[in-house]
């Protein structure tokens, strides 16, 4: 992913809220800190139908904003 | 080495004291030990250790995921004597560690991953007698100090210079008793056990 924002491409990790420290951490080694996060409930294992959707909508939101960021 | 935001991280002793209830403290509020007692790092010490190290002190063995911290042989031997390792021993900490460098080892995804895994350090060969290192009885448990101190150098090591801090670096969901020590020899007289020795 942080290959792809070197070369300019619009790119964005979906992750859960336990992993958001080590995303960023590893972004920043990547050179890439300003990498957009787009952030999940956690757990992702054993989740319902209903949750997965609930999710899905949680980084849908994001993702919108994101792209409108992007597209300015 | 870049900032990685993930926090600790054991660069010098310099400001740490020499008392070794002090010294527990001060490595324990920092996150530089495992939660048990260590042996202050003091420079004569460190010395000591380097003793048994023949290449360049600041040259670094390893850039450990995921800080990706530089592992020299300085900052190895101030691990190793926090863990209680006697300086004949730490020719095999470096070792180890430059092992897990390999590229198929995949460091980095051991030390974040989510999976309660930790590398087992197995020794082969006259240096495990020579070191004494438990390969029968309870080799996996504790009463040896080579056993104990070389596999908790390491430990200290992973997670001091590379970040492999619980909830930070490490993401293991419920950790596991290898990540204390976890170092055995070989045991070479039994069959039909396959050696680990190259073919």
């Amino acid at each position: 992913m942080s290959q792809l924002r070197h070369q300019g491409v619009a790119a964005a990790v979906i992750c859960s809220e336990p992993f958001v420290r080590l995303a960023k951490a590893q972004a920043a080694i990547a050179g890439v800190p300003d990498l957009p996060l787009i952030v999940i409930p956690h757990p992702l294992g054993g989740a319902t139908q209903d949750e997965v959707k609930a999710r899905a909508e949680v980084a849908m939101s994001q993702l919108i904003i994101l792209v409108r960021e992007l597209t300015q | 080495m870049r900032d990685s935001g993930i926090p600790g991280g054991l660069q010098a002793y310099t400001d740490g004291p020499d008392d070794i209830e002090e010294a527990y403290e001060f490595c324990a509020v920092r996150g530089w030990c495992d939660g048990l007692p260590i042996i202050p790092p003091t420079p004569e010490r460190v010395e000591r250790m380097l003793m048994f190290c023949d290449r360049e002190r600041d040259k670094p063995v390893i850039a450990i995921p995921p800080r990706y911290g530089d592992a020299t042989p300085i900052l190895l031997a101030a691990n190793a004597v926090m863990a209680g390792c006697k300086p004949e021993y730490f020719p095999l900490v470096i070792l180890a560690l430059e092992a897990m460098a390999e590229q198929t080892f995949n460091l980095y995804g051991i030390q974040t991953t989510t999976h309660p895994c930790a590398p087992l350090i197995i020794v082969n060969g006259p240096i495990a007698r020579e070191l004494k290192i438990n390969s029968g009885h309870g080799a996996f448990g504790p009463g040896n100090r080579s056993n104990a101190s070389i596999g908790r150098a390491i430990r200290f090591a992973l997670v001091n210079i590379g970040g492999a801090n619980p909830g930070a670096g490490d993401m293991d969901t419920y950790g596991s008793p290898a990540k204390y020590t976890y170092c055995i020899a070989e045991k070479r007289t039994t069959k039909p056990v396959a050696t680990i020795e190259p073919r």
